[in-house]
């Protein structure tokens, strides 16, 4: 078996696979972050319509993606196998179902007539909650890879873990910056300048 | 050594070319000699910095160049010299930025009493408003664009009524005055750049922009577009005239108002016709006088025999004229560009402009 | 610390799927020279139609635009940013660190591929119904994707795919370098110990990395607009007579994103380049690089500074005025940090040991043509000088010098430079020398001129100049000129492909060291060096790669790996000589 096939490869040192993560997450960061800007700058357009109602479904989500992490920590934390791999299950299935609970969303908005192209509010929060989902999907798709890591080697779930943390820090932040932050907030805070 | 002369003829031909070329700034015909004269510092600043470096390597490349048994001088750094070629370096950004700046801060402050037009981007033309009587321009919105109101200037609102509505690609304006040029784009983003007055600026749909000059020359100056439109932008062509008052006003007396051309009913054959081609930009590419365009001339169009660029003739007759505009690709005239983009226009909108073309004999 | 690692064994995971540093280089480097020299054919194309107007049919008005567009991006980012990050970076970091491979080779093959992907994506838009998009490499909406503009069915859709496939491309690498430089240096390889090549990419790697999400943004944006009927970026328009659906879109917003990202990455090409001329003038005028901290401090600093002068691309874009007090500020700071490079590597050369061999030419031709590009970049920094300028000839002549010139310069000295260590040959020393010289004056004798076009007030992305009153006759005639020389230039880059791959298969060899280098790379045990660089111990480093001039004894310099009671020892590198 190539060692070199794997993502991170065998003999490469825990640092650099963590040193690796954050700047991950700093580019996905940054990503979201960009986005963010140019849904505030977006908003200063008078055709702008904040969304009408928070769709129920994205509470579930917030709660699936919470568990998911919880789960993920869990699994860091344990010893043994069976339990570690139990605790990965949880999570992933808790992802999965973050997912399906997602798109769940998007049928409601989209029922209540809040299409992708009708409003700017609606575009951005389809792209954004979308680009979110694409990362959970990568994510998702690295644990599996990692599949086989999982009973000898602690460091790949401990990064599962910090990453999973860190979608739901960038989830909540979305979320509050989709349905929490309007024009008049931003007015206030920026006091109307330029 | 061949590599210091090089260097050196380089600071030489530079300096040569600087001073002997033709191509230069335009003679400026507005009050900005400010820009020209930060340019000009900016020059001789960069300038010194040019010839010196370049002679200052040239003189490196011979004096240390490589005799056996000479070596390069031990490592030595000197954090004093850095210094100070930091703090010298600063000096001349300061001198460079200061004044640039103040005009800048001129630049961006129109005099509140600046006589205002307004000039309208197409793909590709130029449309242009002042106010009138009123001395204020009336409001418009892209949603009331339409052949009747290329402007799109909102029919509610009493201002806009006798706004004066350029016709034809020239727009006079008088010398020495202030004048504050508004700028709106119905499409994409044009430029409404005339070297000449040096300051401009971009035209954005969605926007109205701004900026402001005093003209201080008579004369007739070219308009381009300096912002990529599509594949018209190089063809996007008009002119400002700069006129004494009397002649100013002589030409602003004979332009039409909005609330004018409303009024005149379609009583003139090919009037519909013609109103099309100017609000959807085909007399940007067709001229109606026979001078040469972007496009072939509709002066005596009809009926006459064209070669198209595959040597074939063509007799022109209506199924042309109707084939030409709804699928211009189809056939084109030998000499020109196959570039006219395909408008939306529905049959009888087509027929108009055929019968228009018919009566430019 | 031996390399436990397999090595590769079939001619398929050596030299195709091969998680090698160095092969992954390469594939990049020949895949960006191959994209590049269609990039160059067609800017002769452009200028076939500039230097003698409608005098070639096939070259109409439509497909001057797309030529114009695809031009661009090719040579930004499928050329320069490729070949500085994927071909210089992958070779030259682990090599210089000491590492035995990048800490990902894995997603290091990967990137490669995607790269490759994503230039095969942006070559198909050549042949999509429409032919590729003529919206210029800045992309601008609306009209990018309104009609009136070629390729707004097809070919924005496959440039904007392609650029996003070239963005994970990117992320990929950029992980790698980054990581590599943080964790993997070898022991006693402090971070300044690094030679100035690993500051110079390792800096713009991070740039990449924080800059490329803003074009990902914008890019994604606007493919909503197109395809998806959103309004990011149009706003309400009348487009050839009929009304949109789009309203409330900014196209401001898009020029904000764009140059967002279109700033950094203008130092995501320089920077690498700076770190390479800083190398080849110390090592072949056989001197200390002259202020190796400040160099340094130089780089990072002008990396900072980067993200905060984007809108001197927008000073007549109809931003709010006040922004143009601010970015012509910091526009000009960043000026001061660059100054500081151009005087040391001059005062490098002074009191050096200057051998002229065909990469210190190239680096001596940088200093040059990157001097009158950064010093033209004053004039447009400054805001009220730029107002007459912006969207001339003047601007074209200037980021050709900067990105077009000097960074190429630099590119060809560091493949003419690294080419003993890569094929274990040399180079025929006379085509370089006659490419060096043919280039250097050639691009000086085409960009030179062109900015007094730009002062004269002639537009650029013009197809043509019919009768202007204003642009008199001999400027059509500055334009042929400018046609001549451009062909003979770019012709003559034949020249360099040709000496590359012959002196590769045939060229005399060169020895280990030939340039008798200080820096780790040049003390691998192999040459070229073999999977895993370093054989049975990986290099202690003592020093860092600077160490020359050293007077008396046999040697005027120390390499980094040399242990310090070791007598120095006589190399009899023969450099360039037969």
């Amino acid at each position: 078996m190539n060692p070199s096939l794997y993502l991170v490869g065998e003999h490469t040192d825990t640092l650099r696979r963590r040193t690796g993560l954050w700047v991950f997450m700093g580019v996905v960061g940054m990503l979201f972050f960009l986005f963010s800007s140019a849904y505030l700058m977006r908003m200063s357009t008078p055709d702008w319509r904040p969304l009408p109602f928070v769709p129920a479904q994205l509470w579930l989500s917030t709660g699936l993606l919470a568990a998911a992490s919880v789960a993920w920590r869990r699994a860091a934390q344990v010893r043994g196998a069976r339990a570690v791999r139990a605790a990965y299950v949880v999570a992933c299935a808790c992802s999965l179902a973050f997912l399906a609970s997602q798109l769940w969303a998007w049928r409601a908005m989209d029922a209540a007539r809040l299409t992708l192209d009708a409003n700017p509010a609606n575009s951005f929060f389809y792209l954004i909650t979308g680009l979110h989902g694409l990362h959970v999907i990568g994510g998702l798709a690295a644990a599996g890879w990692a599949y086989r890591d999982l009973g000898r080697n602690g460091v790949t779930v401990q990064l599962c873990a910090r990453y999973w943390h860190f979608l739901l820090a960038l989830w909540l932040a979305m979320f509050g910056l989709l349905f929490g932050v309007t024009p008049a907030l931003v007015d206030q805070i920026c006091g109307g300048g330029p | 050594m061949a590599l210091a002369l090089i260097l050196i003829l380089i600071v030489v031909g530079a300096l040569e070319f600087h001073y002997l070329s033709p191509w230069w700034l335009t003679p400026i015909a507005s009050n900005w000699q400010q820009m020209d004269d930060a340019l000009l510092l900016t020059f001789a600043i960069t300038g010194v910095a040019f010839v010196v470096i370049n002679l200052f390597v040239a003189y490196a490349v011979v004096t240390f160049k490589h005799q056996d048994g000479v070596r390069a001088a031990p490592t030595h750094t000197s954090a004093r010299l850095e210094w100070w070629l930091v703090g010298a370096t600063t000096v001349g950004i300061v001198a460079l930025l200061a004044p640039g700046l103040a005009v800048y801060a001129k630049l961006i402050d129109p005099p509140p009493d600046a006589m205002v037009f307004e000039v309208l981007g197409q793909q590709w033309q130029w449309h242009y408003r002042l106010p009138g009587k009123d001395g204020k321009l009336g409001g418009t919105n892209v949603r009331f664009i339409s052949n009747t109101n290329p402007y799109g200037i909102d029919p509610a609102d009493p201002g806009g009524q006798d706004d004066v509505l350029v016709e034809g690609q020239e727009v006079h304006i008088p010398v020495g005055r202030p004048v504050r040029v508004l700028l709106r784009a119905q499409d994409v983003l044009h430029d409404f750049y005339v070297p000449e007055f040096r300051t401009r600026m971009n035209m954005v749909p969605g926007m109205v922009t701004s900026f402001w000059f005093t003209p201080s020359r008579l004369g007739r100056f070219e308009v381009m577009c300096a912002q990529l439109c599509g594949i018209g932008h190089f063809n996007m062509r008009s002119h400002v005239v700069v006129d004494d008052e009397p002649a100013y006003r002589t030409w602003l007396a004979a332009q039409p108002t909005f609330a004018g051309l409303a009024a005149t009913a379609g009583d003139e054959a090919g009037k519909q016709g013609r109103l099309l081609a100017q609000a959807r930009g085909c007399a940007a590419c067709h001229s109606v006088d026979g001078s040469a365009g972007v496009g072939p001339s509709w002066k005596g169009l009809f009926g006459k025999n064209e070669t198209m660029n595959n040597g074939a003739t063509v007799h022109v007759d209506e199924a042309y004229l109707r084939e030409s505009i709804i699928t211009p690709s189809a056939r084109i005239v030998r000499g020109y560009q196959p570039i006219m983009p395909a408008q939306q226009l529905t049959p009888a909108e087509v027929t108009q402009l055929v019968d228009y073309i018919k009566t430019i004999k | 610390m031996g390399y436990g690692g397999e090595h590769p064994h079939s001619f398929w995971t050596r030299y195709v799927w091969s998680q090698d540093h160095k092969v992954i280089a390469i594939q990049y480097t020949i895949t960006a020279l191959a994209i590049g020299l269609v990039g160059m054919v067609l800017s002769d194309l452009m200028r076939l139609q500039l230097g003698f107007p409608g005098r070639f049919a096939f070259i109409d008005a439509s497909r001057y635009y797309q030529f114009m567009t695809m031009h661009g991006m090719i040579m930004i980012v499928y050329l320069l940013t490729a070949l500085f990050l994927g071909g210089f970076g992958n070779y030259l970091i682990p090599l210089m660190l000491g590492a035995r491979d990048m800490v990902f080779p894995f997603l290091n093959m990967l990137s490669y591929w995607f790269y490759l992907l994503a230039v095969l994506i942006l070559a198909a838009s050549f042949f999509v119904p429409g032919g590729p998009t003529g919206g210029g490499w800045t992309l601008y909406p609306p009209q990018a994707i309104l009609p009136g503009t070629p390729g707004t069915e097809w070919g924005i859709v496959v440039m904007l795919v392609s650029l996003l496939v070239f963005i994970a491309a990117a992320t990929m690498g950029g992980l790698n370098y980054v990581t590599t430089v943080l964790q993997a240096r070898t022991e006693g390889m402090t971070l300044m110990r690094m030679p100035l090549t690993v500051w110079g990419i390792f800096t713009a790697t991070i740039l990449a990395l924080f800059a490329f999400p803003a074009l990902f943004v914008s890019g994604v944006m606007m493919l909503f607009d197109k395809a998806l009927g959103t309004s990011f970026f149009v706003p309400a328009v009348v487009s050839m007579g009929q009304h949109l659906p789009h309203q409330g879109g900014s196209p401001l917003l898009f020029q904000h994103l764009f140059w967002f990202f279109g700033h950094p990455e203008v130092y995501i090409v320089a920077l690498p380049a700076f770190g390479i001329i800083s190398d080849l003038i110390s090592v072949h005028a056989r001197k200390r690089i002259f202020g190796y901290k400040m160099m340094v401090w130089a780089i990072v600093v002008i990396g900072v500074l980067s993200f905060v002068v984007w809108a001197h691309h927008m000073y007549v874009s109809g931003m709010h005025p006040y922004f143009g007090f601010f970015f012509a500020t910091t526009t000009l700071v960043i000026a001061v940090p660059t100054a500081l490079k151009v005087y040391n590597w001059t005062l490098t050369l002074w009191r050096g040991d200057i051998h002229l061999t065909v990469p210190m030419l190239f680096a001596i031709g940088f200093i040059s043509t990157f001097l009158i590009g950064g010093l033209t970049g004053l004039f447009l920094g400054n805001v009220s000088v730029d107002i007459p300028l912006s969207n001339t000839y003047f601007v074209v002549a200037h980021f050709h010098m900067v990105m077009g010139v000097s960074p190429v310069l630099a590119v060809f000295g560091g493949l003419y430079h690294w080419f003993p260590k890569v094929t274990g040959r040399m180079y025929d020393v006379m085509l370089g020398r006659v490419h060096f010289w043919i280039t250097f004056v050639g691009t000086y004798l085409i960009f030179f001129p062109m900015h007094y076009l730009g002062l004269l007030g002639m537009p650029r992305r013009y197809y043509a100049y019919d009768h202007y009153a204003f642009i008199p006759d001999s400027a059509q005639a500055l334009n042929a000129f400018i046609t001549i020389v451009a062909l003979v230039v770019g012709a003559t880059q034949l020249l360099f492909v040709l000496n590359l791959w012959w002196s590769a298969v045939r060229g005399r060899e060169a020895g280990g060291n030939p340039w008798r280098a200080a820096s780790l790379e040049w003390h691998t045990p192999q040459t070229p060096p073999v999977h895993g660089n370093w054989g049975e111990r990986a290099p202690v480093v003592y020093r860092d790669a600077y160490e020359y001039g050293l007077q008396g004894g046999d040697s005027d310099y120390l390499p980094q790996d040399q242990p310090p009671d070791q007598a120095r020892q006589a190399e009899p590198a023969r450099g360039e000589a037969p």
